[in-house]
């Protein structure tokens, strides 16, 4: 319902506001008067109470029941302060117990996480609970310590299902602590599984609160049954903490009735998914306080005196409806739209007040941005119990390796990766890992294991779920293929592995057992494809027979405003997401390179044929590429492991855009992922790379005429191949470039010694590479000048290098070590000097180039 | 330009509601829906789908072609120039495209052409922009005939409305330009949308 984002430090750096106040009643050890506000609060509105509950518990009482323990009849008002509607025309569940049930659901999520690390720790005692089975003093710390985090968070929960009218839920919670608080020899995996089965139905109960729905207390009753013998069978033991200890340490850490209270604000510190268990304990030491414990594990707040008061904490989170945070976001999508649209029309001039809006704007997007992003170890979250079931389900033992869930996405991106995640993983340990046996006869370690990975890429996240298990039997798949009439026979047997694999993407192809290894994985796998494209990503399998499968999920960053390359095809704009663009090509037609394999044509690029789709004609626009067209823009885009040149009448610019999302009703192509406002006011639509490049997918009919890479080629370092001056080649690395530009000679001005060119709206500075390489008539390029577009070595800017030619860009490169340890790369068997960046523009700029202007004519005149 | 139409408001072209009229399918042919011919099928109780609640309120008139079209006020938000349009491959032939409503790209679609009626489209033709679920959509049309407070619901359909109105008439409505067929305009986006 909400998110956290971090505050400003002073939000929270005084006393709560009044408003807290009602909203937060057991705030710590609180004293009198502010327990006198909050009574206030919660008894001077008409119809003070509208709790939620089950129906058939004596819907909506008035008060707790009487067993679920500290509660007192102060407690939150379920009615805002200053909520003067007649209790009927209240939703059903306020905001305030909304709150509650989101922070049961977190602290349950966190006890699940603790049990499922405990019980993965290797453990078969409960009593090796605290040490998890190691003499380490430092680790029983550690073990003892996310002991008394659960114990925490499970008297959180105790209190706060008293306070919404689930007396039996509060019981069986009770139930739980004293299980997990007490010594004993109860097998851990008996004890982790009653208390995982009660996480279950109480988070069942939370969702039919939720919902308004009748409740059935039957699993309630049950798991509540199991709970009592297991504590029975359990017993105390000396040597460990006991019940009231642990309780009475969580009640002071969490305030004496932090059970009924809902976390309007909580600490993140190095927790960034906001769950507050280690807060609470921070805030517990920093207080330094020893709070007695109560009779039965908890304190009577009656007992505190004004003196327990703790020091106003410094509050670093709100909670921000999400509807808010879409809000703020669209707005600050047309503010950046209106921002391009004045820089515009303002030219390259940005001095003064309309440079400090640009700062300013940017500065702002990209704060509004963060309050959007959540780590990726929320969609993580439920992935270990997933393992854990399908595991147990199955007969297989799984180890699950989480990592990177620390990278941030967009939460639109992370709610559409939920579902992808949970397929990928659930079919990673049902149909990917082997049974125990055949691992061990294949020599593998017994316990499988899938590892999901998360990496962040430039401006996007590649997450992985890999598995060591079988793999895919391609052969397998081939044959599949066939039998479904997908392919011919002659094609199965000549597609590549990698075209196979793509196979399993098919609905309805790969179902288990039909496949080995990758059984099921056809089950949701498209759902898993089209849910990512969906927001502008990709997704990819790598499999090794025997050693295991890879699914890669590249997402964007954020899909709310993206950077995009605007085209020109038929008269109308379209845009294209930049990230996925690798670069633009100029070619005629007729020249060689472009090739044509009966109506298919290609785009020869490098030592790569690239299928060219036709956006025009896929667009209902007109075909782009005709044989009496002069010449032909293509911009190359990858789409996860395939790459496609898209015909274009024309490349436009580049543009930030707001993503604005088809109306749900229109039937459109699939090429078109959603549409978005220009800097003009017209309406763009956006185009799915990955829907582009399947559309050029669809193999030739005959595999002899399919264009082949070649397999025996070794990818070095990207570099960018330029003739500084004729006869001598240099190799700059890819990475060190900003981009490559062609200019007229004639455009470039020269001002102050300097020869400036206007790039993308901005003066870049020329250095001049080569002694008198740089004409105005340039040779090869026809007139144009090449420029190298590069950072200005030490400096903020960039600049362009003039060189005399561009010859490649190419990742073929064999680097070669000298004698003199100047390294050189072989191109096409030619030596190019390996140089940096700084090296180019340094050598250029010995050559005079920077006040070269009289080397340039054509642009000094 | 924006005409705002607010829900509520005291109608332009008040015209109360006379019981059964003496109106056939036919009479709506002419643009402004002039009544004369056949009595409406013995309209004597309402439909039960006809309009929010069946409840009588304000509704306000379209012309397209020679067709009058009733809309419940509420959901409209407001009528508008037609604009740049920017046209959505591999749409349905009735969409004419999308345009930008103060940033928020809104799908419309034709309902001259939906009607049959391709030719004589008026240089200033409207477009009625309306809330739905799914965000705003536009109805393009010819004219706004009025506003009108119904004292009574809208009239049982009479058996034989010409296709395709019949599938996406609610009911009929009398107004001074004439029977006007009562739509729903979510229904109707949907219809032309898909």
């Amino acid at each position: 319902m909400s998110r956290r984002v971090p505050a400003e430090p002073d939000f929270g750096a005084t006393q709560p506001s009044p408003d807290s106040r009602a909203l937060e009643p057991h705030a710590g050890p609180a004293p009198v008067p502010r327990l006198e506000a909050v009574t206030a609060a919660g008894k001077g509105e008409d119809s003070p109470r509208s709790q939620p509950g089950c129906r058939d518990q004596g819907s909506l009482p008035a008060a707790p029941a009487p067993s679920v323990p500290a509660v007192p009849s102060e407690t939150a008002p379920l009615c805002r302060r200053g909520d003067r509607r007649p209790a009927a025309e209240r939703p059903s569940l306020d905001e305030t117990a909304l709150a509650f049930v989101d922070e049961c659901r977190e602290h349950l999520d966190d006890v699940e996480s603790l049990l499922l690390r405990l019980e993965g720790g290797g453990s078969d005692r409960r009593g090796d609970l605290l040490s998890e089975g190691r003499p380490d003093d430092d680790r029983a710390d550690d073990a003892a310590e996310a002991t008394r985090r659960g114990l925490r968070a499970l008297h959180s929960v105790k209190g706060a299902a008293g306070f919404l009218g689930l007396p039996d839920v509060s019981a069986a919670l009770h139930l739980a602590e004293s299980l997990m608080a007490a010594g004993g020899d109860l097998p851990v995996g008996e004890t982790a599984a009653v208390l995982l089965d009660l996480i279950d139905v109480v988070r069942a109960r939370l969702d039919e609160v939720v919902q308004g729905v009748a409740c059935d207390t039957g699993p309630m009753a049950e798991v509540t049954a199991r709970l009592e013998a297991a504590v029975r069978r359990a017993g105390p033991r000396p040597d460990r903490p006991a019940v009231g200890e642990c309780l009475a340490e969580a009640s002071g850490a969490t305030g004496p009735h932090a059970a009924g209270r809902p976390r309007r604000r909580s600490t993140v510190g190095s927790d960034q998914t906001g769950r507050d268990a280690t807060a609470t304990s921070v805030s517990l030491a920093e207080r330094g306080e020893e709070i007695p414990a109560g009779e039965s594990g908890r304190l009577e707040l009656t007992g505190l005196s004004a003196g327990d008061r703790p020091p106003a904490r410094l509050e670093r989170t709100v909670r921000v409806d999400l509807a808010l945070l879409d809000r703020l976001m669209d707005l600050v999508g047309e503010l950046v739209l209106t921002r391009n649209r004045l820089l515009r029309g303002a030219g390259s001039s940005r001095s003064g007040d309309l440079g400090r809006f640009d700062l300013l704007t940017a500065d702002l997007q990209a704060a509004v941005v963060q309050t959007r992003l959540q780590p990726l170890s929320v969609a993580f979250a439920t992935l270990p119990r997933l393992a854990r079931d399908v595991g147990r389900a199955t007969g297989k033992e799984i180890r699950l390796e989480l990592v990177g869930g620390e990278v941030e996405l967009d939460r639109a991106v992370l709610e559409a990766v939920r579902d992808p995640l949970v397929h990928l993983v659930r079919n990673a340990v049902d149909h990917g890992i082997e049974p125990r046996s055949e691992r061990v006869a294949a020599g593998k370690d017994g316990v499988g294991v899938v590892t999901v990975r998360a990496t962040q890429v430039a401006r996007s996240v590649v997450v992985e779920v890999s598995d060591d298990g079988r793999g895919v039997d391609t052969d397998r798949v081939r044959s599949r293929a066939v039998e479904a009439g997908l392919w011919s026979p002659d094609l199965a047997a000549a597609a590549s592995d990698a075209e196979v694999l793509s196979l399993v993407f098919v609905p309805g192809l790969s179902t288990a057992p039909v496949l080995t290894g990758v059984s099921g994985r056809g089950v949701g796998m498209d759902v898993v494809k089209s849910s990512v494209e969906e927001i502008g990503g990709s997704v990819e399998v790598r499999s090794v027979a025997g050693l295991g499968t890879t699914v890669s999920l590249r997402l964007p960053l954020t899909v709310v405003i993206v950077s995009t390359l605007v085209v020109a095809v038929g008269g109308e704009r379209y845009v294209l997401p930049l990230g996925a663009v690798v670069e633009m090509v100029r070619a005629s037609s007729g020249s060689p390179t472009i090739e044509r394999i009966g109506p298919q044509a290609f785009l020869r690029h490098f030592d790569q044929l690239l299928p060219i789709v036709d956006l025009g004609a896929e667009l209902g626009r007109g075909a782009v590429l005709t044989d009496d067209r002069d010449g032909v823009a293509l911009v190359v885009m990858s789409a996860g492991a395939s790459r496609v040149a898209l015909a274009v009448d024309q490349v436009l610019d580049a543009e930030e855009i707001v993503v604005k999302p088809l109306h749900r009703g229109l039937r459109t192509t699939p090429l078109v992922s959603g549409a978005t406002v220009l800097g003009d006011g017209r309406v763009a639509l956006i185009l799915n790379p990955a829907a582009v490049a399947s559309v050029a997918r669809v193999p030739p009919s005959d595999p002899r005429e399919r264009p082949r890479r070649s397999p025996s080629a070794r990818r070095g370092p990207r570099v960018v191949v330029v003739e500084a001056r004729p006869g001598e080649q240099l190799a700059l690395p890819l990475a060190e470039v900003e981009w490559l530009e062609r200019v007229d000679p004639a455009s470039l001005e020269v001002t102050g010694g300097r020869v400036l060119a206007r790039l993308r709206g901005q003066a870049v500075p020329l250095v001049l590479s080569g002694g008198g390489g740089a004409r105005p008539t340039g040779g090869p390029t026809g007139g144009l000048c090449d420029v190298v577009v590069v950072r200005t070595p030490g400096g903020p800017g960039i600049s362009g290098v003039v060189v005399e030619r561009i010859v490649d860009v190419t990742d073929r490169a064999e680097v070669v070590a000298t004698g003199d340890g100047r390294p050189v790369v072989l191109v096409g068997g030619r030596v190019a000097a390996l140089v940096s960046r700084d090296a180019l523009v340094a050598a250029a700029g010995d050559d005079g180039g920077a006040d070269g202007a009289e080397r340039v004519p054509g642009a000094a005149k | 330009m924006t005409t705002p139409i607010r829900p509520g408001r005291e109608p332009e072209a008040a015209v109360r509601s006379s019981g059964p009229s003496a109106v056939g399918p036919s009479t709506l042919a002419g643009r402004h829906g002039q009544v004369g011919g056949a009595t409406v099928g013995g309209a004597s109780g309402l439909p039960e789908d006809s309009g929010p609640g069946g409840a009588p309120g304000d509704v306000c008139t379209i012309l397209v072609g020679p067709f009058l079209l009733a809309i419940d006020v509420r959901p409209i938000v407001e009528v508008h120039d037609l604009g740049e349009v920017t046209p959505v491959p591999g749409a349905a032939p009735t969409v004419v495209g999308l345009v930008n409503l103060r940033s928020a790209v809104v799908p419309v679609v034709d309902v001259r052409a939906w009607l049959g009626c391709r030719e004589g489209r008026p240089a200033d033709s409207i477009v009625l922009i309306v809330r739905s679920p799914s965000g705003p959509v536009g109805l393009l049309g010819d004219d706004i005939g009025g506003v009108v407070h119904l004292e009574r619901p809208p009239e049982r359909l009479p058996g034989a409305l010409p296709e395709p109105l019949a599938g996406e008439a609610r009911g009929l409505v009398e107004t001074e330009l004439g029977l006007a067929v009562w739509v729903d305009p979510v229904a109707l986006f949907d219809e032309l949308a898909r």
